[in-house]
């Protein structure tokens, strides 16, 4: 193989490399809209707000890879703040799948979370009613309602690692009183009643 | 020695080279590989980490499961092109390690960035360092350290977790890289140093080897010429050795030759000299006998002369014709136990009377006088009497010579004769024991030696295994010596010779019949028969004979052998086979005094065999003994 070649070669290949390197960067750190932190605690929900200590929800498709990073960072938290905080994780499921999407890697997982309900939010409502629109939404929500932290706890789409989430949403366990704090989060589209997708600036990839 | 040196280095130099290249496709080879089944691993996880991804209810493929398909594909094809088509190359393993440490970013990403991850990257750095060439590690590094920079820049929570990073903390994650690097470069640099000494060493042996395969060569090359150069010299000297063997043979046969003819030449001779000299003495036995008349003083004497000079003649035909025998070989010793004081006793007797008319005292003083000796009785009085005929010869008259004999040791008798005579000089004392050599030529000549008794006596003493030799003044006198062996077991009794005279005729008309072809020889045995009272019937031939046996029938036949028409053998041999001739005494004559002449004569038949020239005191009186016993028999 002349040089010649062989460097028209090595420069494909890199352009090449280069190129796929982008594109999935790109989807790693795209993310979608965390939920607006003017929400409160809102009325008609099934979910339970506890009265002594602030409340986590994490939303998490059943199925999706990424939110097993968010579901890690979180057991992370715990570990730093036992009883802290009470946890739910709600599983919105569409009513087809809701018995199939109840046995997933990321259900079990989270069973493993000490003092964590696990909710099936069937047909989305949930969802709906916290405006959760993507896996790994994190809610932080005070005793009295309010709405202290909203967004994800990864750096990127299945990344773990120290993140900005992560320390926001400890910060806020550690000072309530302070204003509420959002943080992008990765993940896939969340099961909705309202089944409108996230838009496409909110969409991921 | 410093061209060997450079050669070695030179070599080891490229035997460093080939190694280091086979390492480094092998190495190449061994990454392919890891990098097929690193991509079959990423898409594998892929498949069982995050397979699809959802939006709500739906589902579709992952983009991690695409990336692992299509960016594994491209990290792992380029590079494992590059083993196929271009093993070993610097270019190959660069693209390697910077495959491989993306391949790590991936892996990385595709595991959500899970720490236990991030171990692939010290891994990998460790098999690269199987290349043993730090420019690959370095590469690696620098991709580490660009990825966390340009994270850092741009994404520093997808690596360090902030948002904020300090502007070094790039450098902190890179320093890690970096000591592993260390480590694995003294590592790699330590294998380096590794293969050159074992390059070294091959290098070294190879030279070793070349040059003992060198000196192998030469040795080889040295001992075949050696070896041609040896064959040949062992062909020529066969052929010289044939060469001399013929010569040898040949010389051989001619001297066998030599031998036949000197012996037929002897044989002829001895006959040719010994007829005429019976003659010579067989006449002059007769006038000193008297038988026909009184002689004058004058005339006894000129016999005595006659018979002398016969005796003279007679001793030194057969002296050389001893000598010729004993050279050939052909003398036979009769060894036999003899009494020591006989023997000397015996020799002194038949000289005591020349010593006495020179006037010479001849003492004998054997010390061990009951000793025997085992050796030949004729031989051994033969060199008493050569040494005793000396001593007479050199020693003056009014001197003395002793005959000694002593034991000197346990196995050995020495016998000496001792005169008082001229001497012998010291130089010529060995010189006068070889033929034809004397002390004073002209004074030995003058008195009738040739130089062959003391040679003839030394053989004769060396065929008894014994030693001869002289102690000799000049001036004072010799004494000559020579060694027998001593005998183990006693003496035999010798038979005594009777004595006979001529004035007393014992015949008493016997006849006899004489065949003899010499007139000479035949006029003396008839004369000396007749005078002693037989009457003769003579023939001429050995046909003749048996034709007068026959007709005659005598008492006795006296035959010489050598006759024309019929030799004396036949016609022996032929009277013997009728039975009147059957025990008839036969007395054979002959010239020849050989062994072989006196086995035949009495093979074929005869009773007594006598060598001429005839001596008188033994025949005649062996003839009356023999006519008394056949008589006696037949009585």
């Amino acid at each position: 193989m002349n040089p010649r070649m062989f460097y028209a070669i090595v420069g494909c290949w890199i352009v090449s490399v280069a190129a796929c390197v982008y594109v999935v960067e790109r989807y790693a750190g795209q993310p979608g809209p965390p939920s607006p932190l003017s929400l409160t605690w809102p009325e008609g929900t099934q979910l339970s707000l506890s009265a002594d200590k602030p409340t986590a929800l994490i939303f998490a498709h059943p199925k999706c890879p990424c939110t097993q990073a968010s579901i890690r960072e979180f057991e992370r938290i715990k570990a730093r703040h036992p009883n802290a905080f009470d946890t739910t994780v709600v599983f919105p499921v569409t009513a087809a799948q809701k018995s199939a999407w109840q046995d997933t890697r990321l259900v079990n997982e989270t069973r493993n979370l000490p003092s964590a309900r696990i909710v099936f939010d069937s047909g989305g409502i949930e969802s709906d009613r916290f405006d959760a629109a993507v896996s790994g939404q994190v809610f932080l929500f005070a005793p009295d309602g309010r709405l202290l932290y909203s967004g994800g706890i990864t750096a990127a789409r299945g990344h773990e690692g120290m993140n900005g989430g992560q320390e926001a949403f400890e910060y806020q366990l550690s000072h309530p009183s302070s204003p509420g704090k959002t943080f992008p989060v990765f993940g896939c589209g969340l099961v909705r009643a309202s089944n409108t997708s996230v838009p496409d600036s909110r969409r991921d990839m | 020695m410093k061209q060997v040196e450079k050669q070695i280095k030179r070599r080891a130099d490229e035997l460093f080279t080939q190694d280091y290249e086979a390492l480094h496709r092998r190495t190449d080879r061994i990454f392919a590989i890891l990098m097929v089944f690193q991509w079959a691993g990423a898409i594998l996880m892929a498949l069982l980490v995050s397979p699809k991804t959802w939006n709500q209810g739906e589902s579709s493929v992952h983009i991690h499961l695409w990336t692992a398909i299509i960016l594994g594909g491209l990290l792992t094809s380029f590079p494992v092109f590059l083993v196929v088509t271009q093993p070993g190359r610097a270019s190959t393993r660069q693209v390697i390690g910077i495959s491989q440490t993306l391949f790590s970013a991936m892996l990385i990403h595709l595991s959500g960035g899970r720490i236990e991850t991030h171990f692939h990257i010290f891994g990998s750095l460790a098999f690269l360092a199987f290349y043993r060439d730090w420019k690959v590690l370095l590469t690696s590094t620098i991709i580490v350290a660009v990825d966390h920079l340009l994270r850092g820049i741009y994404w520093p929570q997808s690596v360090f977790g902030v948002l904020a990073p300090s502007n070094w903390r790039w450098l902190e994650h890179a320093a890690w890289v970096v000591f592993e690097d260390i480590v694995l470069i003294a590592y790699c640099n330590q294998g380096i140093r590794e293969m050159r000494d074992v390059s070294t060493r091959h290098a070294e042996l190879e030279a070793t080897n070349e040059i003992i395969d060198t000196q192998v060569r030469d040795r080889t090359a040295e001992l075949a010429e050696a070896r041609e150069n040896l064959e040949q010299q062992v062909e020529e000297r066969t052929s010289e050795l044939a060469e001399a063997l013929a010569c040898v043979q040949r010389t051989n046969l001619s001297l066998q030759e030599a031998n036949r003819h000197k012996s037929r030449f002897l044989s002829t001779m001895s006959h040719e000299l010994r007829t005429p000299l019976n003659a010579i003495t067989g006449f002059a036995d007769l006038l000193a006998g008297e038988g026909f008349g009184p002689l004058n003083s004058k005339q006894k004497k000129y016999v005595a002369r006659i018979d002398d000079s016969g005796a003279h003649l007679l001793s030194l035909i057969n002296d050389v014709l001893d000598l010729t025998k004993i050279e050939m070989g052909a003398m036979e010793l009769s060894p036999e136990s003899v009494g020591i004081q006989e023997l000397l006793q015996g020799a002194a007797s038949m000289v005591s009377s020349q010593f006495e008319e020179k006037g010479i005292a001849l003492n004998v003083n054997p010390e061990a006088v009951s000793l025997n000796v085992l050796a030949d009785r004729r031989r051994t009085r033969q060199i008493l009497l050569n040494l005793l005929s000396n001593a007479l010869k050199y020693a003056p008259s009014g001197t003395e010579v002793s005959l000694n004999a002593n034991r000197p040791d346990g196995n050995r008798l020495r016998i000496s004769v001792s005169d008082q005579g001229v001497g012998v000089e010291a130089a010529k004392q060995q010189r006068i024991f070889d033929e034809f050599q004397q002390a004073d030529r002209e004074r030995d000549e003058a008195l009738g030696g040739i130089g062959l008794g003391l040679s003839l006596t030394r053989r004769l003493v060396e065929l008894h295994q014994g030693e001869i030799g002289v102690e000799s003044t000049v001036g004072e006198g010799s004494t000559f010596w020579f060694t027998l062996p001593i005998a183990t077991h006693a003496a035999e009794s010798t038979p005594t010779v009777s004595r006979e005279t001529l004035s007393n005729p014992v015949g008493d008309g016997r006849l006899i019949l004489v065949a003899e072809d010499s007139e000479v020889n035949l006029a003396v045995l008839t004369d000396n028969l007749e005078i002693r009272g037989y009457e003769v019937v003579a023939a001429r031939n050995g046909k003749e004979c048996i034709e007068l046996a026959r007709k005659h029938l005598p008492q006795m036949i006296i035959t010489d052998i050598r006759m024309p028409v019929m030799d004396g053998l036949e016609a022996v041999q032929l009277l013997r086979e009728e039975p009147t001739f059957a025990h008839l005494p036969i007395i054979a004559l002959t010239a020849d005094a050989s062994h072989v002449s006196r086995d035949e004569c009495l093979g074929a038949g005869c009773t007594a065999h006598f060598t001429k020239p005839i001596d008188a005191k033994k025949l005649y009186p062996a003839i009356q003994q023999l006519l008394e016993a056949s008589e006696g028999a037949k009585a």
